[in-house]
Order: C-alpha cells, then sequence, then structure tokens
C-alpha cells in the first residue's frame, strides 16, 4: 500500500538498527529519546499541523502524564497501568474543560493562552512539594511490565517504544486521510469556510486538542517510568518551545514532517554536548533561520524539491 | 495593620508593574508596526540591564553605562528587525511567533557566552537606605522606576501625537500602503519602532536591575509578564498595555503577599486565562469582526 | 401566496454595524429552482446579506425561513447542514490541500465517521473514504477541473479557483447555492463558460441566489432580481422590469 509506504521505511529501519546495534548508546538510548520526541511532535502536529493552531504550554499534559504515573505508583503502590490511565483520565477532564475556551481564541491569544496553562502547571509542580518533590522531582519509578515481561534495559524500551511510535504515525497518517483529518485542514485554510462547509469548527478544534493532550500525557507516563525519575524541568516552557520547534522544523502538517523535526532536534544536543555553551545560542539560530528561509519546514521542503525534480 | 500591609504590597506591585508596563508598551509599539508578537520582547530587557552592569564594573560611570546600556538594548532590536523580521514579512503569525521566540533564544545564548551563568547586581540610582513612612518602607529605586516609566510613557506620547516621525510611523501602523503611497519609508519606520521597543525594553532593564537581581535568563519572565500586559490591556493598544501592566504587577504583588509567594507568577497568568476567556480581546481591545 | 414553491423566505432583516445601516428591512422570496440575483452598487449590503443568510453574522432584526424552517437563530455550521452552500467574494479555497482534497472537505455533512474511527481507519471508514472520492470527482468533472485533482490548490489560476469553490459547494448536495461574485475578475471567455455552469446548477434543481456585478451575465441568467441600494431593496421582478424601474436606473446612473 503506498499510502504507507514511509511508515514501513521507518518502522523497518528502526527494526534493523535495534537488532543490528543492541548495545550501541546512540540506538538504544538515543533512539528511545527519540521515539518519545516523535510520539510528541506527531501529537502537536495534530493540533498545530493539522488544526493549524498554536500551543506554547504542551508540555503540562506531559508533565501530567509523567507525574500522575509517578505519584500514584510510588505513593501508593498503584498498578502502572491504572497510573497511567489516572493520568489520562485527569489529562482528559483538564483538556475538555479547557478545549472550548482557550480554542475560541485565536493567533496571538491563543499563544497566550496555552503558554500560561503551560506555566501554571509547571509552577503547580514545583510548589506543591507535598505532592510533586518539588524541584527535586520524583525518583524511584518503578518498572513497567508488559504481559509480565519487565522493561529492564534500554533495548526492550527501544523497541516498546518503536512500536508505540508506528502506531502513532498510522493514527496520524490515517487521521489525515479521513472526514475529521480534511475538517481539520479546512479549518487551517479558512475556518469562516470550513463552518460554511457545514463543518462544527469548535467541536472539531475541540476533539484534537484533547486527542493531542492524551497522547502527550501518555507519553509523559512512558517517560516517567523509562527515566525512573521525573522532575519540572522535563515539563518547562522550554520544552513546549522544543516541541513545537520540532513540529516546524521538520513542516507543519506533514506527519513526516514531525518526526523528522524531532529526530533532529533529538541528535542536536548529542552533536553539541562538546560545546555545551554554544547550544542554546546555535538552538535560536537555526530555529530563526528555518523559520526565515523555509518557513514550509525542511522536510517539507525537501519532499517539494524532490518532486519537482522528478 | 492590614490596611499598611496592604499598600506595602500595592507600591512594590507597582514598582514591578512599572517594569512590565514598560516592557507591555515596547509589544504593543512592535505589534502596531508590523504585526508582529515580539517574544525576545523580554531579552531587551536583560540586555539592557546586563550591558549597564558590566559597563559599570569595567569602570564607566553610572549614568554613562545605563545611556550605553540603553543605546546597546535598543541597536539590538534594530539589528533583530533588520536580519530577521524584514526577511519574513509575508510570514504566518505562526512563524512570526516561532521567529521572535527563536530570536529570544539566541539573544539569551549570546549573554550566555558573553556574561556566563552568574548573578549580578546593580546599585540603585541613590540610596539603598528605605525610606520609612510610619510602617512602610520605600526602596527610593522603587520611586525612580515608577516615576521613570511615567516620564518614558509620557514622552513616548508626546512623540507620537507630536513629533512627524512619531506620526509617519503610526501612519505606517494603521495603513502600510497607504503611509508607503504618501512618501513615508515605511522599511525605515519599522526600524525605528523596533529601535525604540528595545529602548523602551533597556530602560525596564536598567531601572529594574537593582531591585532584582540579574542573570542571562532574566528576561524570560519579564518578557512574558510585558506579553501578559499588552494582552490584558489588549493588543496594539498602548495605554491599555500601561494600564494593563500595573494592574498586573499590583495584582500579582497582592496575591503574592496574601496568598502565597511561590504562586506569584501563577496568579498573573491565571488571570490572563480568566480574562481571555470572558474577554477574548483583552480589557480594552476592540472586537473585530472577520470579513469575509 | 404559494408558500410551498418558496425554498427560502426573507422577513424584513436588518443589520447596522457600528451606527452604520447594512441592511434595512430587506425582504424577498426565493422560489424553489430558480436563479435570483442580487445587484447592487459597492457597499449596498449584498455580501453582508449573504453573511446573514448563512448565519457568520446575526440579523438585528427579522427572520430567515428555509423550508418553511427559522434558520436566523442557528450556527454557521447548522445553517450549512441543512443544504445551505455558499461561495466567497475573495476566494476561500482552502490553500493547504489538494484539490481533490478540497472538494472532499466539501461533503463533510453528508458522511458520519468520526474522530476514533478515522483514527483505526474502521472498513467503515475506507468504505466512505471510497465514496467521497466519487462525489468529488463527479463535481470537479461538473466544473471542469477533473484533470486537476491531484494538484495543489494553490497551483490553481484565479478562474480555476472560482469553480473549485462551486465544485467544493456543489460536493456537499445543496438545495441552495448561494454565489458571491462569481464572475469577477474573469474574463469574457470565462464568463461565458461560468455562465453555462451557473444554468448547469440550476438544471440539477438547484437553486442559485447569485449576487453579481456583470450586468450581462445576471440578465441573461436569472429568473428574477432583486435591486439593493445603501442597505434598502429597490425593487424585485424579472429582469426586463427591473431594467425598466426608474429607482434603479437612477440608483446606478445618479439622479437629476
Amino acid at each position: 500500500m503506498k499510502r504507507l509506504i514511509g511508515l514501513y521505511i521507518f518502522g523497518l529501519t528502526g527494526i534493523a538498527l535495534g537488532a543490528l546495534f543492541p548495545d550501541n548508546y546512540y540506538v538504544s538510548v538515543v533512539g528511545s529519546t527519540a521515539f518519545f520526541h516523535i510520539i510528541l511532535a506527531i501529537a502537536l502536529n495534530l493540533f498545530m499541523g493539522y488544526a493549524g493552531q498554536i500551543s506554547l504550554g504542551h508540555a503540562a499534559f506531559f508533565g501530567i502524564g509523567a507525574y500522575s504515573s509517578a505519584f500514584f505508583t510510588t505513593n501508593y503502590g498503584l498498578n502502572p497501568y491504572i497510573a497511567l490511565i489516572i493520568g489520562l483520565c485527569i489529562t482528559f477532564f483538564l483538556a475538555s474543560c479547557l478545549a472550548r475556551p482557550i480554542l475560541s481564541l485565536k493567533g496571538h491569544y491563543l499563544a497566550m493562552a496555552t503558554l500560561g496553562l503551560g506555566i501554571i502547571v509547571h509552577i503547580f509542580l514545583v510548589q506543591e512539594e507535598g505532592i510533586t518533590g518539588g524541584p527535586d522531582g520524583m525518583s524511584n519509578i518503578p518498572v513497567l511490565s508488559i504481559l509480565g515481561f519487565p522493561l529492564d534495559s534500554d533495548i526492550k524500551w527501544y523497541f516498546f517504544l518503536l512500536a508505540i511510535t508506528c502506531g502513532a504515525i498510522l493514527i496520524s497518517l490515517n487521521i489525515g486521510a479521513s472526514r475529521m483529518g480534511r475538517a481539520l485542514k479546512a479549518i487551517h485554510g479558512s475556518e469562516i469556510a470550513a463552518e460554511c462547509l457545514g463543518i462544527d469548527t469548535a467541536t472539531v478544534k475541540a476533539q484534537i486538542f484533547v486527542l493531542s493532550a492524551l497522547i502527550t500525557s501518555f507519553v509523559g507516563s512512558l517517560f516517567a517510568h523509562q527515566q525512573a525519575f521525573i522532575s519540572p524541568d522535563s515539563c518547562s516552557f522550554f520544552f513546549s518551545i522544543e516541541l513545537v520547534t520540532m513540529v516546524v522544523l521538520g513542516g507543519l502538517g506533514s506527519t513526516f514532517g514531525a518526526v523528522f523535526g524531532a529526530l533532529i532536534l533529538t541528535l542536536l544536543p548529542e552533536v553539541l554536548v562538546h560545546f555545551e555553551e554554544l547550544e542554546v545560542i546555535i538552538y535560536g539560530a537555526i530555529l530563526m533561520a528555518i523559520m526565515i528561509f523555509l518557513p514550509k519546514g525542511v522536510f517539507v521542503s525537501l519532499c517539494e524539491a524532490v518532486n519537482r525534480r522528478l | 495593620m492590614i490596611g499598611e500591609e496592604l499598600i506595602q504590597f500595592l507600591i512594590s506591585g507597582l514598582t514591578i508593574g512599572s517594569i512590565y508596563a514598560l516592557v507591555g508598551l515596547g509589544f504593543s509599539l512592535i505589534y502596531n508596526a508590523s504585526d508582529v508578537v515580539n517574544f525576545a520582547q523580554g531579552e531587551f530587557v536583560m540586555i539592557g540591564a546586563m550591558s549597564a552592569i558590566f559597563l559599570h564594573a569595567w569602570g564607566l560611570p553610572y549614568f554613562l553605562a545605563i545611556v550605553f546600556a540603553v543605546i546597546i538594548s535598543m541597536l539590538v532590536g534594530m539589528a533583530l528587525e533588520k536580519l530577521a523580521i524584514e526577511r519574513a514579512r509575508n510570514a504566518t503569525v505562526v512563524t512570526t511567533i516561532i521567529i521572535t521566540i527563536g530570536a529570544s533564544i539566541f539573544l539569551r545564548g549570546a549573554a550566555l557566552l558573553i556574561w556566563g551563568k552568574e548573578i549580578y547586581g546593580f546599585p540603585p540610582i541613590s540610596g539603598e537606605d528605605p525610606i520609612k513612612l510610619g510602617n512602610i518602607t520605600i526602596l527610593p529605586q522603587s520611586l525612580y522606576v515608577i516615576s521613570g516609566t511615567f516620564l518614558f510613557v509620557f514622552l513616548l506620547r508626546f512623540f507620537f501625537q507630536k513629533t512627524i516621525i512619531g506620526k509617519a510611523i503610526l501612519a505606517c501602523s494603521y495603513n502600510k500602503k497607504a503611509a508607503y503611497l504618501m512618501g513615508i519609508e515605511v522599511k525605515r519606520m519599522l526600524l525605528l519602532a523596533y529601535g525604540i521597543s528595545a529602548l523602551l525594553g533597556g530602560i525596564a532593564g536598567v531601572l529594574i536591575a537593582p531591585i532584582t537581581y540579574m542573570t542571562y535568563g532574566s528576561g524570560v519572565m519579564l518578557g512574558l509578564k510585558g506579553f501578559c500586559a499588552s494582552i490584558l490591556g489588549g493588543m496594539g493598544n498602548s495605554m491599555g498595555a500601561v494600564i494593563g501592566g500595573l494592574l498586573l504587577g499590583a495584582v500579582e504583588s497582592l496575591g503574592a503577599g496574601l496568598i502565597s509567594s511561590g504562586y506569584k507568577d501563577a496568579i498573573s497568568f491565571f488571570i490572563i486565562l480568566i480574562v481571555l476567556f470572558f474577554r477574548p480581546t483583552g480589557l480594552f481591545g476592540k472586537r473585530g469582526l472577520e470579513r469575509v | 401566496m404559494n408558500n410551498m414553491g418558496h425554498i427560502l423566505r426573507v422577513k424584513e432583516i436588518s443589520k447596522s454595524f457600528g451606527g452604520v445601516k447594512a441592511l434595512l428591512y430587506i425582504s424577498f422570496d426565493v422560489n424553489e429552482g430558480e436563479i435570483f440575483s442580487i445587484i447592487g452598487p459597492n457597499g449596498a449590503g449584498k455580501t453582508t446579506l449573504f453573511n446573514i443568510l448563512t448565519g457568520v453574522f446575526r440579523p438585528d432584526a427579522g427572520a430567515i425561513l428555509f423550508k418553511g424552517k427559522e434558520i436566523n437563530k442557528l450556527s454557521t455550521h447548522k445553517i450549512a447542514s441543512l443544504g445551505v452552500q455558499r461561495t466567497f467574494q475573495n476566494l476561500q479555497v482552502f490553500m493547504n490541500m489538494s484539490v481533490v482534497e478540497n472538494v472532499m472537505a466539501g461533503c463533510h455533512i453528508r458522511t458520519s465517521s468520526n474522530m476514533l474511527s478515522a483514527c483505526l481507519r474502521l472498513p467503515r471508514v475506507r468504505k466512505e473514504e471510497h465514496s467521497v472520492r466519487q462525489w468529488a470527482m463527479d463535481a470537479l468533472k461538473i466544473v471542469g477541473l477533473k484533470d486537476y485533482a491531484d494538484k495543489d490548490a494553490s497551483s490553481l489560476s484565479y478562474g480555476m479557483l472560482k469553480r473549485l469553490e462551486i465544485a467544493r459547494s456543489l460536493s456537499a448536495n445543496p438545495e441552495i447555492l448561494l454565489l458571491d461574485e462569481p464572475a469577477a475578475g474573469l474574463n469574457d471567455t470565462e464568463t461565458l463558460s461560468m455562465r453555462s455552469l451557473i444554468e448547469e446548477i440550476a438544471s440539477m434543481g438547484i437553486t442559485v441566489v447569485l449576487v453579481e456585478h456583470n450586468m450581462e451575465l445576471v440578465m441573461e441568467c436569472s429568473h428574477r432580481v432583486m435591486v439593493l441600494n445603501y442597505g434598502e431593496s429597490l425593487t424585485i421582478g424579472s429582469p426586463q422590469e427591473v431594467q425598466k424601474d426608474p429607482q434603479v436606473i437612477s440608483a446606478y446612473l445618479g439622479s437629476e
């Protein structure tokens, strides 16, 4: 099937790398981080790329997922899956309550509102030491098991996350080529025209916001288990910005653009680790340069260039 | 007793609120001139403050250091317009938001390289001893911040209403094409708008530096609060931004004093969310109709 | 009066924007299957009227009945789902999609799959996708853009975009189609083929309400014409009657 060819290439490459270099740091450790980022970028792309909205606060949902898992497994000894579901419920509740008022805002006002949401959640995580451990975070989060097999090594996580990532890509592609996907893109193209075609824009936007938040919360929970540790730094305003950067780096609206952006931004710090002080400035320069010279994103621009050649 | 405490909170609120007002004014100025929300606005504050601190440490007299620091901040603002904003003139809202976020990260990175991660202090304009009025204490620098803000807000109003250049910038913000056809050099005016906006940021920076310690990362929160101020007042409404800033500072300081100081920043953003939910275009913003 | 034949009844609609009266007590009925045109100088309130008919704006007073049902309090998407479709004076094509996707987006109200079934791509969704594509291709064929189906919408010429917007509305299976200046900016040949497209749409049994500046087009294809001037309805009648009306002549040519 032509529609899914990119997914097959991605999955097979992932399997091959994992099978050939199971002990390589860049595959098992960096690879797992990349998968986390890819899923998060795909989730954000549903909201930003498809529906044309903006969120500067997605780290909040990541934090809610991660901290729910951490809190309920360490303090109450709950089953990790039950903790994960509690996290999803909290996210669902918060996102669906906020969706309509937040999404009636546009442009800069929407940016402000989502940014505020992210910062409020972050401050809560730092301040409520009794619940969240404050700035030090929470550690000793138990190992996650699948059907009795504990995920106790990097390479096991690698393959588990690879599978989840492929699922996320599939869902994103499926939505893109569906009635709902077209409704989202229509809202992106012209909200007024979408409404005049009979699309209930407020509901569709709210649905994709909640779905995007749920995926993000889910990834947060997995991340907490994989790291066995979580701190407010992992869900700061800067992390929200990083997620946005991944999406626009690849190209808004393109699933594989999000994959590409997430991969690059995962590898970049690894490359720049020797220039620690330079990391921030280079990061900023890349962000600016891409948006100025390739506003459609690197991956999408590349694809267009290739298409023109063919 | 409670009354005195409230006044004390209000004074510190108005002090920090003045800074938000200056930053918010910068936001609204750039927004009017170019329809861009400049997320790097807070970095101008940081650059102003850090430059002043270092110029002074290198032996420059206090006021000269301040003047140079403000000029440096202004030049950075103009460079930002020239090198980034001008090249992305037809970009969408999302794109420009990300460009300016990139610029903010870039400037912060540059500050990190130049000044390192240390925390710096800066002496106040005059007198470290607080003025006592009964049980209320006021830092002299607070008075400088508040009066300085009012002075510059007044000067800016004068500039836009009475001078030809100020009027030209305003004309550009109403209608670029018409302004261009009237012979106004729109490009130059945009550059100037960014310069003035960064200048305001720099002034805010040198005024606030003696009160709060400065690091390369101090600009982020100040910038976001300034953004809050301008949103609160209605994007692009200059006086709204000033009132929004003062209001935000006061409420934040009262909240910090009466509820919890750790939640100080959360209170501001909470207020913003509530305001946006009920008045999606800010307190003094016009409600726009979408043209079809 | 024969209520059965009126697909759309507009009763005493008024709308003002901050003191400026855009529409003043406008009343008219549109018969099922006819081409009903609205003409008038710029600023007469024609587009405002369309915006009110589609629920983009709320009227200050008056009522709108579509097939006997009051729609002036319904939301825009609700009105659209009843079978009222429109095009836009300044194009509102989805430039981020391909041509066929644009038209497929128009099929929204004819289909029902939700977010969850889309995520899983259930067999139901696949079947739906198949028929949606078919409907879209049918609509593109009517407007003559079948060969451009997989091109990016942004690569089309202005005249083609106007047709694409019409195809998008047609794919929603409307009962009434509101066309806002379909011939504006078109050259003579394009205008001619636009006219035959409008007549073809009417022959499909779709009622057409047309706002247009091109008098030749209006007079040749309309059954009835309403003249608006400064938010007021001057007259309604057949093209011949309207052309002879002294009020209309003075509104267009200026009175002594």
